[in-house]
């Protein structure tokens, strides 16, 4: 995948990239493949919309009518919902993300969206940081969605039901941290797209190889990355205060 | 920030509200990050070519990797509407009052 690359890239970093790329063309949880791989397109279509470039220079966002420039692939509301993901996420509100819901997308829907959207975004930033020709998109695979929701989710840490600890099969527990320093027993950020665990449990991958796995975050000394621990918060940091994530 | 490195540390280059910072340097990754987030083509492959020359290879792709992961988990919390633990308001205390961060729009309790 970066045999090309004018730099040389960590080979889990490869890997897991490979692995991301497949599961965005797989069929998801509730999402053929080939609706997956639209919703992947739309994300970089994204950046060029004129009207998201209007209401994200407006003081409101919500002050400014019009249509997406959009690839014709998806129903408006699914675009709707990428193009504010991917363009404007610091201003989204309880009652935006309430909105869409009635709108007809199904919460585990939405949910299985913006995690192709963070899987599609996650690796296109990476490259285009690196000066590297995206990857093309992967081709879909044919299939059902698999359709299981799992039980014990709890609307108390977001918007959107998450699965608790507590609650969660030990797939999904795999990427709770436990027993590990002082690390609660699951950050809000990983317990986020647990409504639809193949998401959550594929994107953490790319977090542990991007940023810090578990025994590192919650570990002054350890430190896997050849940059310190100072400078990947700077880094981490900085790119949140810009998308004015307080997270 | 403080979380992980346990060091007082002034941070406000992390909102833009400072050009320095004592991190070793820390400036040559805020820039690249700036160009990533909001900068040209030119812009990060000037930023990027800054800090390959001083720090080689690995850093760059460490830097890269960070801020690319933190660009898409920005926009899951975001779009999730994750509230910040109650566990970690006391021990960021000082932090989010340097930086000024329970203003934001974003900040959940």
């Amino acid at each position: 995948m970066y045999d090309h690359a004018p730099y040389t890239v960590r080979q889990d970093i490869i890997d897991t990239h490979v692995r991301t790329w497949r599961h965005i063309a797989a069929p998801g949880t509730w999402l053929t493949g080939e609706r997956r791989v639209a919703i992947a397109a739309e994300t970089r279509n994204a950046a060029a919309c004129p009207l998201c470039g209007e209401r994200k220079a407006a003081l409101s966002p919500y002050s400014v009518e019009g249509e997406h420039d959009s690839l014709k692939n998806l129903p408006e509301n699914i675009v709707e919902m990428i193009h504010r993901i991917a363009t404007d996420p610091g201003r989204i509100t309880q009652t935006w993300v309430e909105g869409v819901i009635a709108g007809g997308i199904p919460e585990t829907d939405y949910i299985e969206v913006v995690g192709v959207i963070a899987h599609c975004l996650c690796i296109d930033t990476f490259t285009d940081a690196l000066g590297i020709a995206r990857h093309l998109l992967p081709d879909s695979i044919e299939g059902e969605p698999s359709r299981e929701r799992p039980a014990g989710a709890v609307k108390d840490s977001a918007w959107l039901p998450t699965v608790p600890p507590e609650n969660a099969d030990e797939e999904l527990l795999a990427i709770y941290p436990r027993n590990i320093g002082d690390a609660p027993n699951a950050p809000n950020v990983r317990r986020a797209m647990s409504l639809v665990p193949a998401e959550a449990i594929s994107f953490f991958a790319l977090n542990d190889v991007q940023y810090l796995p578990p025994e590192a975050m919650w570990n002054l000394p350890v430190n896997p990355r050849s940059i310190s621990k100072s400078q990947v918060e700077l880094v981490a940091s900085r790119v949140s205060s810009l998308n004015g994530c307080f997270y | 920030m403080s979380l992980q490195t346990n060091k007082n540390t002034d941070l406000r280059i992390v909102t833009g509200a400072a050009a320095d910072v004592e991190i070793e340097n820390g400036v040559l990754f805020v820039r690249y990050v700036e160009a990533i987030v909001t900068g040209t083509v030119a812009e990060v492959a000037s930023t990027r070519d800054a800090l390959f020359r001083v720090l080689g290879n690995d850093a760059v792709v460490d830097a890269a990797a960070v801020a690319a992961l933190f660009h898409a988990i920005n926009r899951l919390a975001d779009a999730i509407g994750i509230q910040f633990e109650t566990s970690k308001l006391e021990r960021t205390a000082d932090l989010r009052d340097q930086l000024a961060l329970d203003g934001m729009e974003t900040a959940r309790f």
